[in-house]
């Protein structure tokens, strides 16, 4: 419990930190997504309801944060006047359900975490950051009916990734030494199963 | 899979529909509350980012920033006693509409504000300035700078506002090309903001003849934009299989716009 409120915290800390971190011009603006990586972090430490409970604040939150409501609709008033439906903007809460999705993934490596081996949740990092930004991309496009994949936004997303997974030990580090501290042992259920049977 | 995970798995996902079920007004009544305890953070961190950029800025000389000052103190006054005469004609100009039984024409009202953040972490071209409701601003206002339009705004919180750039695909307006009397819709071009954003005209005519380097205004059709702001100049003309389409270099570097002006109308509203 106080483990899962100090990640929950962290997590909150994590979003008003994001608004301190400046964009990386040369990188084609990319910029570290600290938030992601908090959440990644948090989703291999937590047992898979709680990883839920994370993946619905922090996708909430993201979209309330980031996501444009109903712009298209209020933008196309040309010529006629009259308001055309929204088609153009994803729904209030999709990053819900993109943090849920990779939250799943993240928890397929926690016993390897949970082993203290880090080199594979290192790099799931950077590839749910890259997801992430992947599904977020193919979404626009299959709402906005055109499908388009210049290389200036693989370069943005192959940054931002590298970034994610250059951060992300550290993050790592943190969630250990918390779960020490809170006295939290992140658990194996797999090997708990076997002596079950 | 355990019992517990499946319970959990079903609340998640009857919960994330719930939130989906949410109408507009719903979901920015949520929008406006988390984004009211994001704006000191988000003020804090845009002054903390600028500092850390003066820090690598060259060093200027004392006299140098005296003599700019003097010299921009001298347009000020000059755009002050331009802004009079203006406000000279505009009078004028409500006496002859009343005469004739038109509707009277507000001044136009420019209210500064200065970029805080762009949003580099989706897909959306936008950025929040530092007005918002507290400054008798409303969504939907067109938003430009001195070389030409910016965008407008989309959402509102009492200290803050976030703008819609005229590059993002959703950001449409109507637009006439100077020389010609070709009118089209005017979007941007999903991708990266600072590589060279370019935005497109569609709904042309396939004949059309669109020359190269023609500027390209707001022809105030729509109701959001008004007429004549420069948006920038053709590039190119192609004509498609369903129509002509005019690609245009914005005549606003977005790369490195600080300060906007929102524009109002006085007693429009």
């Amino acid at each position: 419990m106080t483990f899962g409120l100090t990640l929950a915290l962290g997590l909150a800390l994590s979003f008003l930190a994001q608004e301190f971190l400046p964009v990386v011009p040369w990188a084609y603006e990319a910029r570290l997504l600290l938030v992601p990586v908090v959440f990644f972090a948090c989703a291999v430490a937590l047992p898979f309801p709680a990883m839920l409970l994370f993946a619905f604040a922090t996708g909430f939150v993201w979209d309330a944060r980031h996501l444009v409501v109903d712009g298209a609709a209020m933008a196309e008033q040309v010529f006629s006047g009259a308001a055309v439906t929204d088609t153009a903007s994803p729904s209030f809460g999709y990053s819900i359900l993109l943090y849920g999705l990779l939250g799943s993934l993240m928890q397929g490596i926690r016993p390897l975490f949970r082993r203290g081996r880090w080199e594979l949740p290192v790099l799931m990092c950077g590839l749910g950051t890259a997801l992430l930004l992947t599904i977020e991309h193919l979404w626009f496009c299959f709402l906005r009916g055109r499908f388009f994949f210049p290389e200036e936004i693989w370069l943005h997303i192959g940054t931002t990734a590298l970034l994610s997974m250059m951060i992300s030990p550290v993050i790592f580090l943190l969630v250990h030494r918390l779960s020490r501290l809170a006295g939290y042992q992140i658990r194996y259920d797999g090997l708990e199963l076997k002596r079950a049977w | 899979m355990r019992q517990l995970n499946i319970v959990a798995l079903l609340i998640f996902l009857g919960a994330v529909g719930w939130v989906f079920s949410w109408k507009g007004p719903a979901a920015l009544a949520v929008k406006e509350r988390v984004m009211n305890v994001f704006s000191p953070f988000m003020r804090t961190g845009a002054a903390v980012q600028e500092s850390v950029a003066s820090l690598s800025a060259p060093a200027r000389l004392p006299s140098e920033v005296a003599a700019e000052n003097a010299a921009l103190r001298l347009e000020v006054e000059r755009l002050r006693i331009r802004g009079e005469a203006y406000d000279d004609k505009v009078r004028e100009n409500n006496e002859l509409r009343g005469m004739l039984g038109f509707a009277e024409s507000h001044p136009v009202r420019l209210t500064t504000a200065r970029i805080l953040t762009r949003n580099t972490a989706t897909y959306w071209s936008t950025a929040m300035i530092d007005r918002g409701t507290a400054d008798n601003l409303a969504p939907d206002l067109p938003v430009r700078t001195a070389e030409g339009l910016v965008g407008k705004i989309v959402h509102l919180y009492d200290r803050e506002s976030e703008i819609l750039f005229i590059t993002d695909e959703t950001c449409k307006a109507a637009v006439r090309i100077e020389g010609t009397t070709e009118q089209g819709i005017l979007t941007g071009v999903r991708g990266i903001i600072s590589r060279t954003p370019e935005l497109r005209i569609t709904y042309l005519p396939r004949d059309a003849n669109v020359p190269v380097g023609a500027k390209v205004y707001t022809s105030g059709k729509g109701g959001v934009f008004p007429s004549n702001i420069l948006v920038g100049e053709v590039t190119r003309f192609s004509s498609l299989d369903d129509g002509g389409e005019a690609l245009v270099k914005p005549a606003v570097d977005f790369d490195k716009i600080k300060y906007v002006f929102v524009i109002d109308r006085e007693g429009a509203r």
